[in-house]
Formats: structure tokens, sequence, C-alpha cells
């Protein structure tokens, strides 16, 4: 082989090479996180439960959280499920949540990290029996737990409070079983270990449960005051640092009292007494949901314009509650519509175009005194 | 000579469509068995999840007996089988995980068709429209031309309107208190259309002889889920389904309903 035919060759293999490098070298982030932003508001309580667990577009992700700090909203939650983050065991994948994480904070909001749902490795083997996504054996308890320390290790600086699971008083967010006060104490004492070893500054919030009258006995779940009693009686005090609540005030208007025989919005008054009974009193309390639904088939709910009216007065409510930390609305949009009443919870479309409640909510919020 | 070689070329014609075959071969043998199905066949009941919060669809009454279209359509569909139907309650959040579970072998409960659902369940035929419509004037109907649409102030026809309004220069929306109002609104010439959900429609227009339905706008159809792996049950529960629908049950049953 002559020597310009050795030449050609390896500047046709360079070329190659570079073209190669070229097409497959990684490209720079599309979405950045942008200057950070600070919330205008004059309710620093106020905020907002997002749904970005399934939004895996990250200019989505950052254009909800903008339009959340826009509305005047401080506090967002967010659901992070341990079935995505470990779908390996051992083996975690931070990036969704590194995008919802530091999207939010560049926003100037305060993230409240909701941890649940079972990786498929720490359930039953479905050949032998099918189990659903909230389903979790006392033997799984500790792999729980390392999830938790993971999670708050990584985000030491920029997450301070986690829920820990959500509304276990209900059969269907405790693998369809009857519901166990006692079991899921037991998880929150491994998870608020882990968490302290990770981060003694954390904030561990549990409860979370849903507002819900359902007897003893009930397959679909148990009476929240009963539920919050039995996690007291279980030794739950000693396990958890401020209580997650859930206010829903279904068909009643917003300051509808406070009775053990009704779901409305003030029920979470009487999970407050029952903290006080237990010498508890000195916790926080968040609320982590809360909200009306406009559904015109579902017969729990309300007409648009009373849904606006009872929100702006929860918001309202909650200002000189010393005992109340934080209002989050259920719920700011999902990725996509459900077709279904779930949809009249939410601020937004799921093509993010705002209701008429997302900017009833917004004026109420960024109105300044003098205006 | 020539036997043999035809004997070969039909060898080697059966090994070559064998071949082509065996990805269907493979997936037919390997197909899970329809356990749904097969806790039907050997059950008197088909087991229906329900969420009983749902008028004109799904009821409960304090004696514990579950009424409206989904629980009328059930009972048609469980007999037409040989059956009879079981309703069991399950929250809203769980009428599709209690199908993964066995608790259930169908879900019936307004359910509309979810596209992000579809990865691990089934659904049959839709056996309603639900989506928004719009209303106008008999005899010239107005179409989306309309200058003006009346619609319940925050309701799901008011942000469907405003996206025809962000498409469409000149487009005025009319807000009113309720669906019926945004009927009233048409009939007294206030606004030259409405725009309402698809069971206010059925609802409400009988009240309204001088308005008709002129354009489905959105889609929102409801139907039966079963577990993914439910074929034979699914395709059992079509059957059925395409036959009342062919003999006028079904549409008999939601016009029942409705006036209700």
């Amino acid at each position: 082989m002559s020597r310009p035919v050795r030449f050609d060759l390896a500047l046709r293999i360079g070329l190659l090479v570079i073209f190669l490098l070229a097409v497959e070298w990684p490209a720079g982030p599309l979405v950045t996180e942008g200057p950070p932003q600070t919330v205008s508001t004059n309710n620093p309580k106020a905020g907002v439960h997002t749904r970005l667990t399934d939004e895996d577009a990250p200019w989505k992700i950052q254009r909800n959280l903008q339009l959340v700090r826009e509305m005047g909203a401080s506090w967002i939650v967010e659901f992070f499920s341990w079935a995505d983050i470990e779908h390996r065991q051992n083996s975690f994948d931070w990036w969704h949540t590194d995008q919802v994480i530091d999207h939010a904070r560049a926003q100037g909001l305060t993230v409240i990290a909701r941890l649940g749902l079972v990786p498929a490795w720490a359930r039953p083997d479905p050949r032998e029996r099918e189990t659903t996504l909230n389903y979790i054996d006392p033997d799984h308890y500790d792999d729980f737990g390392n999830f938790v320390y993971a999670f708050v290790d990584r985000y030491r600086d920029r997450v301070d409070h986690i829920i820990i699971w959500n509304e276990p008083n209900l059969s269907f967010e405790w693998g369809l079983r009857q519901v166990d006060a006692a079991a899921y104490v037991e998880l929150l004492k491994v998870a608020y270990r882990r968490a302290k070893e990770a981060n003694p500054e954390i904030i561990v919030l549990a409860g979370a449960l849903a507002p819900t009258l359902e007897p003893e006995g009930s397959p679909s779940g148990l009476n929240d005051l009963i539920y919050l009693q039995r996690m007291y009686d279980a030794g739950a005090q000693d396990c958890y640092d401020a209580l997650a609540v859930h206010a829903y005030g279904l068909l009643t208007p917003m300051n509808d009292v406070p009775d053990p025989g009704r779901v409305n919005f003030r029920r979470i008054e009487l999970l407050r007494d029952l903290m006080q009974q237990n010498g508890d009193g000195a916790k926080q309390v968040y609320i982590t949901e809360a909200g009306w639904n406009d559904s015109p088939r579902w017969n729990q709910a309300v007409t648009p314009a009373q849904r606006i009216a009872n929100t702006l007065q929860a918001l309202e409510w909650v200002k000189d509650k010393d005992w109340i930390e934080a209002l989050a609305l259920w719920v700011f949009s999902y990725p996509e519509a459900t077709r279904t009443f779930y949809d009249n919870w939410t601020l937004m479309t799921d093509d993010l175009y705002p209701k008429p409640i997302y900017d009833e909510v917004k004026k109420q919020l960024t109105l300044s005194r003098d205006q | 000579m020539a036997k043999s070689r035809q004997l070969k070329f039909l060898v080697l014609l059966v090994a070559a469509v064998g071949l082509l075959l065996l990805p269907e071969i493979m997936a037919v043998l390997a197909r899970p068995r329809d356990e749904a199905w097969a806790r039907v066949e050997q059950a008197d009941t088909i087991r229906f999840a329900i969420n009983p919060t749902s008028m004109p669809f799904d009821g409960l009454g304090s004696h514990g007996d579950f009424f409206g279209l989904d629980v009328d359509l059930a009972n048609e569909l469980a007999r037409r089988l040989g059956k009879r139907a079981e309703f069991v309650i399950a929250g809203y959040d769980s009428l599709y995980d209690v199908l993964r579970v066995g608790q259930a072998e169908a879900t019936i409960s307004a359910l509309p068709i979810d596209p992000e659902k579809l990865d691990g369940w089934a659904y049959s035929e839709p056996y309603f429209e639900a989506g928004q419509v719009m209303v106008g004037r008999l005899p010239e109907p107005e179409k989306t031309s309309a200058v003006s649409i009346a619609v319940e102030y925050g309701s799901a026809a008011d942000i469907a309107a405003r996206y025809l309004a962000r498409r469409r220069a000149g487009l005025e929306i009319k807000y009113t208190s309720s669906a019926a109002d945004a009927l009233k609104a048409v009939v007294n010439g206030w606004s030259a259309a409405a725009l309402i959900d698809g069971v206010s429609a059925k609802q409400l227009l009988p009240q309204f002889p001088d308005l008709q339905i002129v354009e489905q706008v959105t889609s929102t159809p409801y139907a039966i889920a079963v577990w993914g792996e439910s074929g034979q049950l699914l395709a059992a529960i079509n059957a059925k389904l395409a036959e009342m629908k062919r003999d006028g049950t079904i549409q008999r049953m939601v016009e029942e309903w409705m006036r209700k």
C-alpha cells in the first residue's frame, strides 16, 4: 500500500471518528434552571401539591413550578416514587428527582417530599401473588429505610421535609389490605431513624391520613381519628416531628364546624385535639392536601363558583393559625387529563392553561395590601 | 425422483412457514391464562367493581342496594352471559387495582377510556359518550362559528370554550351559573350556542325542545375495564355489548336513566 493511500484511509477514519463523536456526544441540557427567583406572596403558608411524578419533560416540570411561583404559593408537596428511583435494589436513578427539586428551588419554592410506592423487587413475586405498588411487608421495612436514608442524604441541603407514606388508613394506600396503624408505625419508626441518621435536621411528617368515617372492619379503610389514636397507642409520638393532614371540604362550606361524624375542611382541628390529648400539642400541622372538587357528576362535589369561594376562604383562614405551618391545595395539574372527576381537583388544565380558580387564587395571594 | 423433489419442496415450505409463524405460535403458547374468565366460568357470578358516587351511573341506596345506568347494564350483561352480577365497592383510586389482584373481574363505573392505563388493562367497546357538546337552536343550528357561547363559569365546558376562543377570533364566552342556565341563554337569545357536557345534554335537552346538539366538541367515551390478561372475558363482554346495542337495550337504558 502506497503512502498516499494509507494517508487517505487514516483521513477517512479520522473524519468518521469526528463525525461519530459529534453525533454521539451528549448534548447539554435544553432547559436550564435560570436565575434564582423568589415567591412574592401575602400568605407565606400558601402552597400546592404538584403532580410531577409522571411528568418527564423538563420544560413542563419547570413551567409547572414557574406557574406555582407566579400564583404566590411558597410551598410545594411532591411525590417521589421509591419504585421508580430504586427500580433495581441499591441502584438509584435520581435524574427525575433532581429535575423537580432543582427547578423548584430555582423558583424559590420549599419542597415537602412525599415518599412511597414499593418497587417490584421488594414485593411478592407476581407469579405467586399479585400485589399493588402500595404493598409492603415488614421484611422490607429496612429496604424502605435504606431508600429514605439515600433520599435524605442526597438532598440534605435542598429538602427539609419528608412525608412517610400517604393515607395509610385507606386500604388502597396500604396495598389493598386491611389497614393496620401499628404496622404503619413500625414502618414509620424505621424511616424516622434512617432519615435522622442521614440528616438530623430533617423534619419527618407522619400520617397524611385520609379524612374518612369508615368504621372498624371496613374493607375500604378506617376513620382517621381512630387511626391516629391507634398510632399513638403503638408509640408513634417519638417517631415523627409534625403531622401531615388532608383537609377536604366535600359538600360543606369552608367554615362548617368540626364534628367527628362529618368529613369537612375543619376536621383537621379534631386531629389537632387528639395530638394535644396525647401530649403532642407542640408539634406543627402541615395541610399537605386540601380542596373542593367541582365535577358536575361526582356526588361529593360543589359548583365551580363554590369551589373558588371555599378555597379562597381556606387560604385566608390558615393565616392566623399558629399551629398550621402550610396549606397545600390538591392539586396543581396532572401530566395528562384523567377524563374523570379527578380533573376537577386541578388548578390548571393538563396543557397548562389556568382554570378560573388559578386566576382567583393568584389574585388573592399576590394582591398587595395597598391594592 | 420428481416425487422426492416435490416432497423436499413441501417439507422446506412447511419449515419456512413454521419459522415465519414461530413468534405468533410462541405468543399463543406463552399467553397467560385468563384467570378472570376461569373464575367467571366456575362461578355463578361476575364481580363488577363500582364506585357508587356518580349518578345517574352509579348509586348506592341506604339498604346497600346499587342502582344507576352502570348497574342495569352490568346486570343485563351478566344475565346474557348466564350469570348474576355482583358489585364490589371500590374507592375511585382502586377501580383498576382490584382487577389486578383479582378482587373483581370487571370495572363498570362511568369509567372513561384512559390511554395511560392500556399498558396493564383493557377496555370494552364504549357504551356512552360523555364529552362536551355544542347546543344550538332549531331549525338553523349554529356551529362553533357561533359568535357567542354560553358556559357554566369554571366548568369543563368553560375550559373547552376558552380553548376554542384561543383558536377562533371573535368568539365571545358568556358565563352562567349552571349548564341549564347556559341552555336558557340560547333560548332567550343572549347567546348563539351553549357548550355543555354529554350527560347534562342528555338530561336537560328534553326540557328544551327548541334546542339540539349540533357538534360533538370533545370525546369522553365510557367503557368497562378488565385486567389486560383477560382477553376471553373481554371478548365475551364485547359480544354482549354489541348485541345490546343492536337490539336497542343500551339506548333504552340510557334514555331511562337520563330522564330520572
